[in-house]
This record gives structure tokens, sequence and C-alpha cells, in this order.
């Protein structure tokens, strides 16, 4: 009798073990989520929280269409502050109108002329190039940030167009960066191929850091594993085609700016001199974001669009500055496979004060 | 739906909590189950549920009638009806593409036009296995084996019940028909018990499956030309483990998530390859699909009874070999390992059943066994027989020189061969652990496996048994 009660009473107390371990698992990565949300909202000034009372950073901008950031605003944390001026820019508040005998230079881009990890808007490479333009020419330049993290060539464009042109550039130094990559990873549907038709699924909310987290910090691993079902795709035989046009039309839209247009190759903290391993580590955001390639596909990739640069600066006679051969890859000057670090911004600035002088872009100007 | 996604996960967590809350009122807990389960198939191609509506008419209404009928004829005429409709249906799906291109073939040889435009079908997913495990009811109603189930919507969850339904194990109507004409009898254990299981199907999937496949597998027969020989033959080693590792890792997370309901499903796989014979192997491998075929089949067919017991196995085995796939490869799959186990029949036969065998004989056995499953692997994982043909041309004359040695497959390889021959209790002993684990370490160790496995995979590597 007695051992049927304690059976019995086991059994009772057994189920409850089950569930506590289900619920532990809830609360367990429940935890990890909201350690990862707090580390953000105090490093970078977004979490979750920010999305959900509606004080994001971003609005859309009425004249261009496109995600800026919401105007004077101040938002950010311990490792980053970032203001943004009236016109949802990273950039000192300059007026419409140039004031006679300024200079005025736009630098157009996405998040690495943005400056992703500079940790206030005076250590982007603009604001510290206006600083050394000013203070050794000893004449006024204004130097406008007019990147903006994710755009594509096609958006810059827009960007130049309707916003960044009214500011009258008598320069404008393009950086195009590496969004366009990741057009290349959606892949084209077979029209040979019977397809099924599935019901839409349940995904991971986009705002779960603690996923985003693991799986950036984590390309390494998966590099080795990519799954069969996962095509690499060939950089050499990608069609870049549509690059080509956007660059094209980008040339266009500055030349009815009437604006010095400066093209800048882009730059990247792994390169093929470097040893393997240091390769694998410093491309593994790059592998992260495009995927579909694997590191001698983003080099080559990487080679392809500079190569479209030059060539498209040569054929228009523009003033062609090459950064990839300049900064060297690796920590010091980048913080990951394409962004500067706060030395990489100085470094950037640095060289471009120099090119622009010794170049006679700055002559040509003032002529 | 794919069991690595976080859908899956959601959807198993809804109906669990579900089927928990209402598993006393066995009514409502079943329709509960049916509703998740056509969901769980819509998920994939919502038009296919129709077809797995009507294999389940077909074998619900013939197990009536046979159960019906007063005279064995009527019996036979239901039974041969339910089995021309369902193997029909499967034909249809499964071959007509194969038939199709052959007879294009075959006129643009014949000289009778150059481009022959056929209909493509695209293959219902899990189709073996749903129209094997309807129709095994219908089978056991007319050996009086089983008594028809009285109730439409449990005959159409034993069909179509999510964890089995995609790639089995083909479960047995007599196997899960009681359990959901029974209240819930859920315990700690089970719950418990599943959880490790799934744990374990996706260590087994994603540490091993897709790292031997990505690393050895994909490579070499993607281009073998490229490969030296040992390299190729390195490859095929680890196609036998990913093999085993990913459709093993299959039928745990379906025992799991059966088992998270509160519902049993057979093992599936018994360390096919410390078989000592090829028939040896087939009691070890894939046991649910295998036995299907002894029992309906060969034992059909007439057995060791009735008829030439060789060809009777040969018949099954080139049964086993088409039902995998359509195409020339699978039917020599099936000729290679039918001609084997007619061989160790024969053996039997003139040794006598009850003669001893030698450690010696048994290890060289195992060898012998184990070296006849990898090298007709090849016609598994080929795409067809011309590229099976030169897989094996170029692993004893290779032209490459490339060697790929990175270090992940090379010690998933390792430990997936050690877990099975050398400490072949681990895998079931990781179930007995954890069980006895407090709720803590459990969910810790969950929680880590979880980060682990996404962190390795990209998630979209299909179940290889997907395909059939």
């Amino acid at each position: 009798m007695h051992t049927i009660h304690i059976e019995k009473k086991s059994m009772h107390f057994k189920f409850p073990k089950a569930l506590a371990t289900i619920l532990l698992v809830i609360i367990i990565l429940c935890a990890v989520e909201v350690v990862a949300q707090i580390r953000s909202h105090f490093k970078f000034g977004q979490s979750v929280l920010t999305r959900a009372t509606q004080e994001r950073p971003y609005s859309t901008n009425q004249a261009t269409g496109l995600t800026l950031f919401r105007p004077n605003v101040q938002f950010g944390g311990k490792d980053q502050v970032i203001r943004s001026n009236s016109f949802g820019l990273r950039s000192n508040e300059i007026p419409l109108k140039k004031p006679p005998g300024h200079t005025r230079i736009v630098v157009m881009g996405a998040s690495t002329v943005m400056g992703a990890y500079a940790s206030e808007n005076s250590k982007t490479f603009s604001a510290l190039l206006e600083d050394k333009l000013n203070n050794e020419t000893k004449k006024p330049f204004e130097v406008i940030n007019g990147g903006f993290a994710g755009l594509t060539l096609k958006q810059q464009t827009r960007l130049f167009d309707r916003l960044l042109a009214n500011f009258e550039p008598d320069v404008t130094i393009v950086y195009t960066g590496f969004n366009d990559f990741a057009t290349y990873c959606t892949p084209p549907k077979k029209p040979d191929v019977v397809q099924a038709i599935p019901l839409n699924s349940v995904q991971l909310p986009k705002w779960l850091l603690s996923i985003e987290l693991l799986l950036k910090n984590t390309v390494a691993l998966r590099a080795g594993v990519q799954n069969e079902s996962l095509e690499v795709v060939d950089a050499d035989a990608l069609d870049i085609s549509n690059y080509v046009t956007d660059l094209e039309k980008l040339i266009e839209t500055l030349g009815k700016h009437d604006t010095l247009a400066i093209l800048v190759t882009n730059a990247k903290s792994y390169r093929r001199d470097q040893p393997m391993e240091a390769q694998k580590t410093l491309s593994e955001t790059a592998r992260f974001y495009n995927h579909c390639f694997d590191l001698s596909g983003l080099h080559r990739l990487h080679e392809r669009h500079n190569d479209a640069i030059v060539n498209a600066a040569m054929l228009h006679n523009l003033q062609l500055f090459r950064l990839d051969d300049t900064i060297p890859g690796g920590k010091r000057y980048f913080a990951d496979a394409s962004h500067f670090s706060e030395e990489g911004e100085e470094f950037v600035a640095n060289w471009l004060t120099e090119k622009l002088q010794s170049s006679g872009a700055l002559n040509e100007v003032e002529k | 739906m794919s069991f690595q996604s976080f859908h899956f996960l959601m959807f198993l967590a809804l109906v669990c909590f579900a089927a928990w809350g209402f598993g006393k009122s066995i009514n409502t807990r079943n329709n509960i189950l049916l509703a998740a389960s056509y969901y769980f198939y819509a998920a994939w191609d919502w038009r296919f549920t129709c077809l797995i509506l009507l294999m389940t008419g077909i074998n619900y209404f013939a197990g009536k009638k046979i159960a019906q009928s007063r005279n064995e004829s009527d019996q036979k005429l239901w039974m041969i009806m339910a089995v021309i409709g369902c193997l029909s249906i499967l034909a249809f799906f499964k071959y007509f593409n194969f038939f199709a291109e052959e007879l294009s073939a075959l006129l643009k040889k014949a000289g009778l036009g150059e481009n022959h435009d056929t209909l493509k079908l695209l293959l219902p997913i899990g189709i073996s296995f749903y129209t094997f495990q309807s129709l095994s009811y219908t089978l056991d109603i007319y050996r009086k084996h089983l008594a028809p189930c009285q109730s439409f919507r449990d005959f159409a969850l034993f069909v179509a019940f999510f964890p089995t339904v995609l790639a089995g194990p083909i479960t047995r109507a007599s196997q899960l028909l009681p359990q959901l004409r029974e209240p819930q009898d859920l315990k700690s254990q089970h719950v418990e018990q599943g959880l490790a299981l799934i744990a374990r199907g996706f260590i087994k999937k994603i540490v091993f499956a897709d790292i031997l496949a990505a690393g050895l597998v994909s490579p070499a027969f993607d281009n073998p030309s490229d490969f030296t020989s040992v390299f190729l033959l390195l490859a095929l080693y680890a196609y036998t483990f990913q093999i085993y590792m990913d459709v093993s890792a299959y039928t745990d997370i379906a025992r799991g998530s059966a088992a998270l309901c509160g519902f049993r499903l057979p093992e599936n796989f018994n360390r096919p390859y410390i078989a000592s014979t090829v028939s040896n192997f087939w009691q070890r491998w894939h046991i649910s699909m295998s036995s299907f075929f002894r029992d309906y089949l060969y034992f059909g067919l007439g057995g060791s009874k009735r008829g030439n017991v060789y060809l009777n196995l040969m018949l099954t085995f080139l049964a086993i070999g088409i039902w995998h796939g359509a195409g020339w490869n699978f039917l020599v799959y099936g000729m290679i390992h039918g001609g084997a186990v007619c061989f160790d029949r024969w053996k039997r036969s003139q040794k006598g059943s009850n003669e001893s065998i030698s450690k010696l004989g048994w290890l060289l056995g195992v060898g012998v066994t184990f070296h006849i499953v990898v090298f007709s692997r090849v016609l598994f994982r080929a795409p067809d027989l011309q590229s099976a043909a030169h897989y094996m041309q170029q692993m004893f004359s290779s032209t490459g020189t490339q060697f790929l040695l990175s270090w992940p497959p090379i010690i998933a390889l390792t430990v997936s061969a050690a877990l099975h021959w050398a400490f072949p209790h681990t895998s079931r002993n990781f179930i007995a652990i954890f069980i006895k684990m407090p709720s803590l370490i459990q969910g810790i160790l969950l929680v880590a496996i979880t980060y682990v496995l996404m962190a390795l995979t990209t998630g979209t590597a299909p179940f290889v048994y997907f395909q059939f």
C-alpha cells in the first residue's frame, strides 16, 4: 500500500517537472533576449522599447521618399550618439543657400559614409574632413555628410537628386558602399521547375536581437557548413549590369547639377594579401549580410564593382580616388568587414584632405 | 513546414498545449490533432490535402466493406480495389515524370520528333509514406488482424498524423489507432523523453548529417572528376553515415513530437551498420518500411512457403528499390540488395540455421555487409544510373587531384562511426540521462543546444527522405 501511495504521489508531481523544464527554456530564451535588448538600448539607444513607443529614430523623408533620420533628434547610448540635422542627415545644420566664398562638399554613400561606428557626429570622416580642410587651407569649407545606412546606389542617386543637390555642392564625393551586393542573393525563380504552393509561414520577429547577435557572431562556424541546398553564387559569372547602369544614372544626375564629381573606390577590411584565417575572421559580417557568397566570391564581387567605378570614372573623365589601394585592411582601420573604426575615419579624412589638394580638385572648384 | 523552422516550433507548442489541455476529452483532442495535421500538410502545399483525403477515403471505405462482406471473394475484391486505387495514385505522381521522359527519349531515338513536351508533375511530399500507412490498415482488416475503425475522423488522423505524414515512420493502424481511442496518458517522462528525442534528432541532423553533406558528400557527388579516388571513397563512407543520421534524425524528431502529444511511435533503426548479413541489415534499417514490404508484399507473394522464395525476395527488393524513387538507379539498388539477400538465404539453407558463427566470422560478415551497403549507396545518392557509374569509375581510376580536407566533416564522420560501433549506447543513454537531470539543467541544456544548432545551420537543408 505504501509503495503504491509513493508511486501515485511521484506521478502527480512528475508532470510539473517537464512543464518546469519547458517554462525554464522559455524564461532563459526571454532573459537572453532582454539582456540583448538592454545592451542595445544603452549602447546604441535602440531597442524594442523605442520601437514600441514609436520613438524610432527613423522616419520617411518627404522630399526623397527614403527612410532617413527623424529631423533634429539625438539618440544613442554609451558607445554612440547620433544627432540628426533638420534634413534627417547625420551632419551639421547647414543652410540651403551657400554663403558667398564658401566651398561646399557633399560626401554621399551609405552606412560607411554615415559613420556606422563613429561614436559621435564629429568623429565621422566627413566632419573630420571639414575641420582639416578649414585648418589646412584657411579657407571656409562646409562638408555635408550625405550618407545613410542601407542605401543602394539607386537610392543614393535619388537622395542626391531630391535633397543633397539643393545644397549646391561644389564637389560631390561618391563612396557607394556595398548595399547593392544584397540584391545578388535573391535567387531567380527557375521557370521549368514545378513549384509547390506553401501556406504563409510564421517567421521569427525581426526585432529579436539575441538571434541576430548569435548569427552575426557565428558566421565562421557556418562558413564550412553551408547547406547542400544553399547555392553559392559565382561572382565571376554574375551579371552586374544593373550596378553599372545605376552608376551611369548617378553620374548623369551629378552632371545635371553642376558639381565636381569624385568617385572613390570601396575599401574593405579583408584583403587577399592577408593570411586566410584573418580574411575569414575579418569578412564575417560581409558573409553574414551577403550569405550567398563565399570569401573568394566576395573578393571577386568587390573587385568587379570597383572595376565598374574605375571604368565609369575613365569613361566620363571624372576624378577617381582609389581608397581600396590605400587604406590597409584589418581591425585597426575597420570595425567590421566594411565600416571604418574611428582610426579608419581619421585615416580617410586625412587621405581625402591630401587627395583633394594634390589632385587639383579644389583649385578646379575655385576657378 | 520544415521541422527546422520557427514555424514548426510554434506549431508544435500550440498543438501540444492543446493536446494536453483537452487530453481527457478524446473527441476534442482528436479534432484538434486532425485539424493541426491537415494544416501541417497544407503548409507545404494546400492542394495536396485533397490527395491525402482521397487516400483516407479509399481505405476507410474499403476497410468497412471488407469487414461487412460475408464471402471471401468480395473481401478480396474490395482489398484489390483499394490496393489498385492507392498504388495507381502513388504511381501516377511518383513515376509519371520518369516514364514520360523515358518515352520522350525513346521517341527521339526512333526519330519521331525532337522535343516532346511532357507534363511535369510535382511529387506530393510524403506520398509514399501515407499511401503505405493507409494501405496497411486495409490489408490488416483483410487479413483479420484488425477490426475496422468506426470513426472516419480517427482514421483520417491516423493517416495524416503530423509527426509521421512526411517521412514516417510508417506506423501500423494497430500501433496508432488504439492510442487515438484512449484518453491521454501523459506523464512527465513522456514529455521529457519527447524533448530529448527532438534535441537528439536535431543534433544528428545539423551536427552530423548536414556537416557531412556539405564538407564531403556534396562536393564529391557534384564534381566527381575533380577529386582523388581516396576522397571519393571517403565521401561514400560519409554519405553512408549522413543518410543514417539524417533519416534517424527525422524519426527521432517525429517520435519526440508524437511523445510530446502523448503518443508512442515505433523505433525505426537499430544500429544498421553492425548487421552481419544484408538480410540482417534490412531488419535494422528503416524497420517500419522494410517490415511493411516483408509483411504485405513478401508474405503476400508466398514468402518462403509458396512459390519460389528467391523470386519472392527479388520482387520484394525491386519494389523497395523503386519505392525510393523513379529511376533505373533505384531499380539496380533493389537488385543488388535483393541479390545479396537471396545469397544469404541460399547460404543459410546450405549450412542450416543452427550453425553457430565465430566472432571473426561475425566481424567479417559485418565488414562485408557494411561495404555492400556503402558501395550500393552510390546508386542512392547519384541522380541517375549514368552519374552513379561515373562516380564508381572515378573512384577506381580517378583523374582528379583535389582532396578537400577540413576538420568539421572529418570529425563528424569519425564521431558518427564511433557512436555506431564503439559507443553504441551513448545515443540511447542521452535520453535516460536527460530524464534524470533536474529541470534547471534540462532547461539550460536545451537552450544551449538550441543556440549551438542555430549557430551551425542555415536551416534550409531538407531531410533526405522527403524526396521519397
